[in-house]
């Protein structure tokens, strides 16, 4: 049975946002935004809880939630929640595709506010396949598999 | 004018002016002003933070250089790049690339691993490439004001 956490959840609510918008066809900039807010709760629910080395005290911990990550590296005044999934992403996945998605997903969400946010649909398909390979990565990861 | 404005604009502090290959852009911030932002209340610490934020300006747009003359090799045509720093030893380089290139998956997927061996070869400090593509809708000053003000310039 699958494990009903906090960030499933909130990961499955803005995936469900995004796909309502994405249906609508008028809003890309926000397709992109709850896609990349979708993709990045997908994976911090797919990468804990694990082991990763404690920043704090430079040994491996296990970690319960990404939150609990979180407030280990705010200790040192390192509290950037997207650089540190991006630091994990690089450091402890093995899949290319997936880091690359992330890469994709996190860069064109991030640098729509230099375009003014009129991101077109050949951005808007970059993330949507971006969203799709971390969607089923997480799914591999904690779904169980009949 | 406080003494840290003076340490950050003085003339010989050629190295935090002039990283290499990358001139100062932005209307609105400039390179002294994000500096002294940065600077304001450390006093204390100014000159060994100062001295990080000049050897990782150096080694920032030596490795921006070196992926620009890479991705060049590569066929992959980049447009501009921008470079901030975040902490001492935080850097970001901004790379624009042509968006045939960029929308080309196996070519932007490319960029992101020449990206990520020079990064595993840079020691005592983080340099995060990101990607965007080339549009005439650029706005050049949101970029510099989010901190981008070196701009590669060669």
């Amino acid at each position: 049975m699958i494990n009903r956490t906090k960030d499933l959840e909130h990961a499955e609510h803005n995936f469900k946002l995004h796909t309502q918008l994405l249906e609508d066809g008028n809003y890309d900039d926000w397709v992109i935004t709850t896609g990349f807010y979708s993709g990045i709760k997908f994976l911090q629910n797919a990468l804990f809880p694990s082991e990763y080395i404690c920043p704090s005290e430079r040994k491996m911990k296990r970690f319960n939630t990404f939150a609990e990550y979180i407030k280990a590296n705010r200790s040192l005044n390192q509290a950037n929640a997207h650089r540190i999934l991006a630091n994990i992403v690089e450091n402890y996945v093995d899949e290319e595709d997936v880091k690359n998605s992330y890469k994709d997903l996190k860069d064109v969400c991030h640098f729509a506010r230099y375009i003014n946010y009129n991101v077109g649909k050949q951005r808007l398909q970059v993330a949507t396949e971006a969203l799709t390979v971390l969607k089923e990565y997480h799914d591999k990861i904690k779904i169980p598999q009949i | 004018m406080n003494k840290s404005h003076d340490i950050i604009s003085s003339s010989t502090d050629s190295e935090i002016r002039n990283p290499l290959n990358f001139k100062v852009v932005g209307g609105e911030f400039t390179a002294d002003e994000v500096l002294n932002a940065y600077f304001k209340g450390k006093e204390s610490v100014v000159k060994e933070v100062k001295d990080l934020i000049k050897s990782g300006l150096q080694l920032s747009s030596v490795s921006s250089n070196y992926l620009f003359e890479k991705l060049k090799n590569e066929t992959i045509k980049v447009e501009a790049m921008y470079l901030r720093f975040v902490t001492p030893k935080e850097f970001d380089t901004l790379v624009i690339i042509a968006d045939e290139d960029y929308y080309n998956k196996e070519k932007r997927w490319n960029a992101y691993k020449y990206a990520r061996e020079i990064n595993k070869s840079i020691d005592d400090l983080s340099l995060n490439f990101s990607f965007m593509p080339h549009s005439e809708e650029i706005d050049n000053s949101i970029i510099a004001s989010e901190g981008f003000v070196f701009k590669y310039d060669k």
